[in-house]
Order: C-alpha cells, then structure tokens, then sequence
C-alpha cells in the first residue's frame, strides 16, 4: 500500500485538475552505473507531465512527507537538486506541518512550491479551473494500489510494471524512451490476456507513457518544418531521428543487413508496422497540441479497468475530449498502432477502441 | 497411431534433427532414414555405393557407419536389391515401388522388426498430438509420462527444432514449425483464446475444403456439409487476415474480391523449401477453380478436379467470358497463358513445364484428399545421384565455404532482433 497516501493522492488531485498527466511513486536511478543492477538513488512522490506552449511535456515533481529530523528547506534543497538532475523546471513539496515565511520564500526562489497542507488547498483551489468539477478514477488511491500490485499477482509482469514506474522516466531522451517502451511491449505479448481488467489496465496504461515520448518527438519534428511536404521526407527524416542520428542510425541499419544474412535486404530499419506510424504521425500534424492530452486520456481509461462500480461517473475523460474533439481520435488511433505493432490479441484495440472513441 | 503415421512422424524428426544426434533415440532416426533414402531413390537407375554414401552424408545427414544397415533393412523390405563383392556393396537397384506407400511399408517393417522404447514412443506421441493443433504444455503432462520424461522430450524437441514454445495470453502453448510453418504468434494466441480442440476442428474442416472462398463460408456458416458457429468464424477470420492460412485472392467484376482459405503450409519435412513455389502455384490453380465452382457468374464448374484433369490431359480449358478474370493471376505467376478466342471470350493454356505439372497434380490431390504429396523430395540430392562421381565430389569439396555462409535468417528471427535493436545500442 502506498505511504502517505492521503497527502500523495491531493497532489494528484491537483495535477489532474489542471489536466497534467500524473504518476506516483518513481524511482530515480543513478545516471551512471557501475554496478550490474540499476542503483536506485532516490524516488518522487508524484510526478507530473505539463505542456508548455508548444505543447512539449515537462516534468514537475511533487513530494508530501510527514517530516520527522528534517527540516521544510532541506526537503527543498534535496528537491532542487533532484530538479536539475532530471531537467525540472518546477517542483511542488506538501507538508503535513506548518511552515515558516523564511523556509517558503528560499524555496520559492529555487521554483520550488513548500506549502502546508493546509496551505496547498487554498493554492490547488486558486491555482485551477474551478467551473467544474472533475471526477477522475486517476484520483482514487485504490486504482494506484491495485496497479501497484498487479505483480504481486502476476509477478512474471515486474518488469514490465517496473518500466512505466522507473526505467522510462529515467531515460534521457524521448526517442529512447519510444524505442524501449515499445520493444519491452512487443517482449511481453505473450504474458496479456485481454480477458482479464488489471491485464487490459496495464498495458493501456503503457500506451500512456508511449504517448509522452511520441507527443515530444511530435512536437520537436513539427517545430522543425511544420507539415513534411511528402511521405518521403517524413520516412526520412522521421526514422532517423528515432533512431538517435544519421550516424547511430547507418550503423544499427547496417548492423542489421549484415545480421540478416540477405545480401539485399527487404526493408530499412523502421519501427515495426512503419506505415501505420507514419500515417499517424501525419496525422497528428493535423492538431500537434492536442496530442499533449493523449498520454493523461489513456491513462484515465486505463484507470477505468481498476475502478469499482459504475464508469460512467467519470468525468475527466468526456471533459477532454470535448475541449479537444480530435482527442478521441489519435488516441484510438495510437492504441490500434501499438496493438498492431507489438502484436497483441485483437481483442485488445477492440475493447480499447470501443471505451477511446467518445 | 497406423504403422504409415509412425514412419512418417519418424520421417519428419529425423528431417527436423538435421544430423543433430540424441542419444536416447535409436528408432526414430534409422526410421526416418530409410523413408528419406526410399523417397529419394525411386525411380532412379542402378547405383554406386560409392556415390550413394557421398549423396547420403551429404544430403540426408546419414553417416558413412550406418548407411550399409539401412541399405540391408530396405533390401529386407524388397526397395533394394543390393549387389555385392564379398562382403561390401558394390551397387545399389532402387525397386521402390510406385504405387504404394513408402510410409506404410518402412512403418510395417519398423513394427516388426524393431522396437520403440520409451522416450521415442513419447516423442512420436508429442509430435502427433502437435500434428493436428497447437497445445497448451500442461497437456502433454496428461498423456502418461513421467514429468521428467515429458521435460527431456520437450528439450529435444526445442534442441532439435520441431517443438517451439510460444507465450500467449500468459500461456505455454506449444507448436510444431514442422505443421505450422508461418505465423506461428497467431496460431499460439488463438489455442490460447480457444483452445487446441476447436483449433483443431476448425483446421480439419479447412482441409477438408481446400480453397474454399472466406466469403462462402461466412454466408453459409459451413464448410462442406459443417456447420460453424461465430466464433468458429472469427478464428478463420483471423487466420486469413494474419496470413496464418495464406489465403491467395481473386478479383472479379461480378463478385468482387474474395479469399481462398487453405490449411497451414507445413514446414520443411513436408515440404522442401525449393517446392514451395509449386506448393505457391497449386493454391492459386484451387483457388482459381473453386472460384469458378462457388463464385461463377454463368460458367459453373460442377467438378474441379476433372477439369483440372482436363486441363493436365489437353493442356487448355474451354473458353467462357469468366475465363480471363477466373485465371489471370495464373497468367501473371505464368502457370498459364490466355488465348483470345472471340470477343471477351478467352481459353487458358497451361505453360508446359515441370513445375507446372507438379503444381496441377498438387492442386488435384488438394481438392481430392486435402494433402500434399511428393513435396518433400529434395531435387538436387535426386540430380546429385544422377550425375557422375565427380559432381557430388565437387559439392562437397565447396562444403567448407558453404558452412561458413551466413544463413538469412526467418522472420520471427529477424523480428526477435529488430526488437534488440530498438532497446539496444545508442539513446
């Protein structure tokens, strides 16, 4: 069960309130490893996705502790320190004490909200949309443990439960992170049932960090040129750039033909099912900012596999999709890509699709 | 299992083997060698020894030390007669016969004269339970066995590379490339999702009807005189969406496009690779006719397998106005030519060649029993045995250089390293 879960859930509150993206309880693992296991250096609370105006994802991170020996400025300090290691420009601390002036106007300064409990309603109430009311299944703290648990039933999953809560957020690169979320998806095929909810929960759930790392790569390519004038240039260009450079990219191709054992390859190296993806990704071109609330929509409806009782009480998804109508679409559109592409059971974008499309 | 299955099955682990020894098995591999050096010496001219153990080695993965056994064994059978000095063969007369089949009477020879022991009466249990249908692994503890017995046959079985285990849908379901020779994903999600019973089923039915049009089926809700339910529909659907079936398709102007359904292509004990291209053409030639016996808009052929018959006999077929359509993509593989006769009127020629003959008489035993027969001969091994001394010498002379080649790999081995590629080397 997550600690300090009733501080930790109001800090959700407040990121889905404002339409960000939330995930708790990620671990921070040391850049440079030396040893064989990934070193775990130090975890978030609660760490939020926000869009700046080019519809580009950023982190800010949120923390809540019931302090004990420490005092609100050293948490701080920890936090600026966590906030330039991991390239935040904004973090959040809520403490189940009082605070002093001096402790918050020195964290302020460091682009570090420190407020008490207390305090963080006011400013959560202030700082949000207050015309309604959302009711989300992201902000019930018994969907984050049962999500939080699914190893626990199906421990061959850990690993793949272990990526959307530490391995993703510590990649540095979204292009990266593109590539290995889909791969260690297309690993996994074969553990998911579609007939199981924590099963279609997690792996919607998935699709939600892939869309963080596509909506940053959607962003940058379409700041570089706005539409590519042909489905040519945007294979081009597009392949490359996931693969890291023309040069990373020449040599894991070649790498490739010589593995192959065909003198004359059949394809380049692509993404699996390029053509669907590059239709997509012409597609997004479209709204490119829209798809900045794909990542929290998916991972909304994934939450409605682990929610008791009627569904139909939520609210955030309808809300999104009628601020943004094309929302529906690329998300349905993205799930049918990862489904495809990682070769799921085909019961997977049914239902996905039947619950995406508003 | 008949003695014909049992022969065969040894046929087909001894082929998937490929000269990989497993010292628990005695029975199964001299077996399957004696059905490899029938198959291959029928019809053939009298031999060296010399040359035949060249051939052998080479070819049939048989070694040097057992071939004057088997020769014996198939000398016992009446397939050879052997021709000796002293104590050593000199040649070798093939009288296999023509008529009958190689299978049955090695499997009636094995019977009598040999005996299975314990984890080769397993391993042909296994195989022919995967023959019909994938399966979930904890089955093959019911069938009997001790565990430990059923572990080490499904490690040879992975080793020698006729059992592959597939995850699906959180399960182990086991498969045999030998029956299952594409696709493998599909076919382990769907014994997953349904089950190895109705896969089964589902899988008899479509070799019952060979090329029968998906969209037929669909409107019928049968194949021949079964009825199938949705489900039994939606797991034909997705066999022929994902290519696990291989469906070839045939457009026309009065009914559209439609999907010819055919069984799985089976793997390489059943099917050389270089006979795949006539197992390629076959389908297509069903395909063509079963349009014309489902699908037709005024011709209705009533029997196709006399018209294909017809067709080997006279080399072409009537003319109609559905002809052109009915067999162009026939034309485009250039099983066949269309000669204008009048108007939209066309007849279809076949292309006289080998391959042709092979593909018609595969089509026919298609539609006729459902199976593919004398697919599996290896032809170069045949011209290799034709040829003088010096030309098997020659190929093994290059042999060094052939083992060294780089082997193309499959498509699930390339997908497996496409997926390294996305996780590895370079963020």
């Amino acid at each position: 069960m997550i600690k300090d879960r009733l501080l930790k859930i109001k800090v959700v509150e407040y990121f889905v309130d404002n339409f960000w993206y939330p995930q708790m309880e990620v671990n921070m693992l040391s850049k440079h490893r030396i040893s064989n296991v990934p070193k775990l250096i130090t975890d978030v609370d609660v760490l939020g996705m926000y869009p700046d105006i080019s519809g580009s994802l950023h982190p800010i991170l949120g923390d809540c502790k019931t302090l004990k020996g420490q005092s609100p400025i050293s948490r701080s300090l920890w936090m600026k320190g966590l906030m330039d290691y991991i390239g935040s420009k904004k973090g959040l601390i809520v403490l189940s004490k009082d605070i002093e002036k001096e402790h918050q106007i020195t964290s302020s300064l460091l682009d570090i909200q420190l407020l008490s409990e207390a305090d963080f309603g006011l400013y959560s109430k202030a700082t949000t949309n207050q015309s309604i009311t959302i009711i989300s299944a992201l902000k019930d703290i018994e969907c984050w443990d049962k999500l939080f648990e699914v190893d626990k039933r199906f421990p061959v999953l850990k690993t793949f439960l272990d990526f959307s809560k530490t391995q993703f957020w510590n990649e540095s690169s979204s292009n990266y992170q593109l590539r290995s979320s889909l791969a260690i998806l297309r690993e996994n095929k074969g553990e998911f049932n579609p007939s199981n909810p924590l099963h279609l929960a997690t792996v919607l759930n998935h699709f939600s960090i892939v869309a963080i790392a596509l909506n940053n790569i959607i962003v940058t390519l379409f700041n570089r040129y706005l539409t590519p004038k042909s489905k040519e240039e945007l294979n081009n260009d597009l392949k490359v750039f996931i693969y890291g450079g023309i040069e990373n990219y020449e040599f894991l191709n070649n790498l490739r033909n010589r593995f192959s054992g065909n003198p004359v390859p059949e394809k380049e190296l692509t993404l699996p099912e390029w053509d669907m993806f590059l239709e997509l990704i012409r597609l997004v071109f479209e709204q490119p900012k829209v798809f900045s609330y794909v990542p929290i929509y998916l991972k909304e409806i994934s939450f409605h596999f682990l929610a008791d009782g009627d569904k139909s009480r939520f609210s955030l998804a309808p809300t999104l999709v009628r601020n943004e109508p094309q929302l529906s679409n690329y998300a349905s559109r993205l799930s049918s890509y990862l489904c495809k592409a990682a070769n799921l059971p085909p019961e997977f974008n049914e239902i996905y699709s039947g619950m995406l499309i508003l | 299992m008949s003695e014909e299955d049992i022969a065969s099955k040894c046929y087909d682990i001894h082929v998937s083997l490929a000269g990989k020894e497993v010292p628990e098995f005695e029975f199964i591999p001299k077996v399957g060698m004696m059905v490899s050096l029938s198959l291959h010496l029928r019809g053939l001219p009298i031999l060296e020894y010399e040359k035949l153990r060249l051939v052998s080695s080479y070819y049939f993965r048989i070694s040097p030390l057992l071939l004057k056994d088997l020769l014996e064994s198939l000398e016992e059978i009446e397939f050879v007669k052997l021709i000796t000095k002293g104590s050593s063969i000199h040649k070798i007369q093939p009288q296999i016969p023509f008529f009958e089949s190689v299978y049955e009477k090695v499997g009636e020879f094995a019977n009598n004269k040999l005996s299975l022991n314990e984890p080769e009466e397993l391993a042909l249990e296994i195989i022919s339970k995967l023959t019909s249908a994938p399966t979930e692994q904890s089955n093959l503890y019911s069938l009997g066995a001790e565990k430990k017995l059923v572990d080490r046959n499904l490690v040879i079985g992975h080793e020698g590379g006729y059992i592959l285990t597939k995850r699906a849908r959180g399960k182990n379901i086991l498969l045999s490339p030998l029956f299952f020779s594409e696709n493998a994903d599909v076919f382990a999600d769907l014994t997953a999702r349904a089950g190895s019973t109705k896969i089964k089923r589902i899988l008899e039915l479509v070799k019952s009807a060979q090329g029968l049009p998906l969209s037929i089926i669909e409107s019928t809700m049968r194949i021949n005189e079964n009825s199938i339910s949705i489900d039994d529909l939606n797991i034909l659907k997705r066999l022929a969406a994902d290519g696990a079936v291989r469906p070839p398709s045939i457009k026309t102007t009065h009914s559209g496009e439609n999907f010819f359904i055919f069984s799985p292509s089976p793997g390489n004990s059943k099917l050389n690779p270089a006979k795949r291209e006539i197992y390629e053409r076959a389908m297509a030639i069903v395909a063509s006719v079963r349009q014309g016996q489902f699908l037709a808009k005024q011709f209705r052929i009533y029997s196709p397998v006399a018209l294909l018959k017809a067709l080997k006999r006279n080399g072409y077929l009537k003319s109609t106005s559905e002809t052109f359509e009915q067999y162009h993509q026939l034309a485009v593989i250039k099983v066949g030519k269309m000669v204008k006769v009048s108007g939209d009127r066309y007849q279809f020629h076949l292309v006289s060649s080998e391959e042709n003959t092979a593909a018609l008489d595969l089509a026919i035993s298609l539609i006729d029993t459902g199976n593919i027969v004398n697919m599996e001969i290896n032809d170069n091994a045949i011209l290799a045995l034709q040829k003088d001394q010096t030309y098997i010498e020659s190929i093994i002379s290059s042999n060094n250089l052939r083992t060294h080649a780089t082997i193309a790999l499959d498509e699930e081995t390339m997908q497996e390293f496409d997926n390294i590629l996305l996780t590895g080397l370079g963020k």
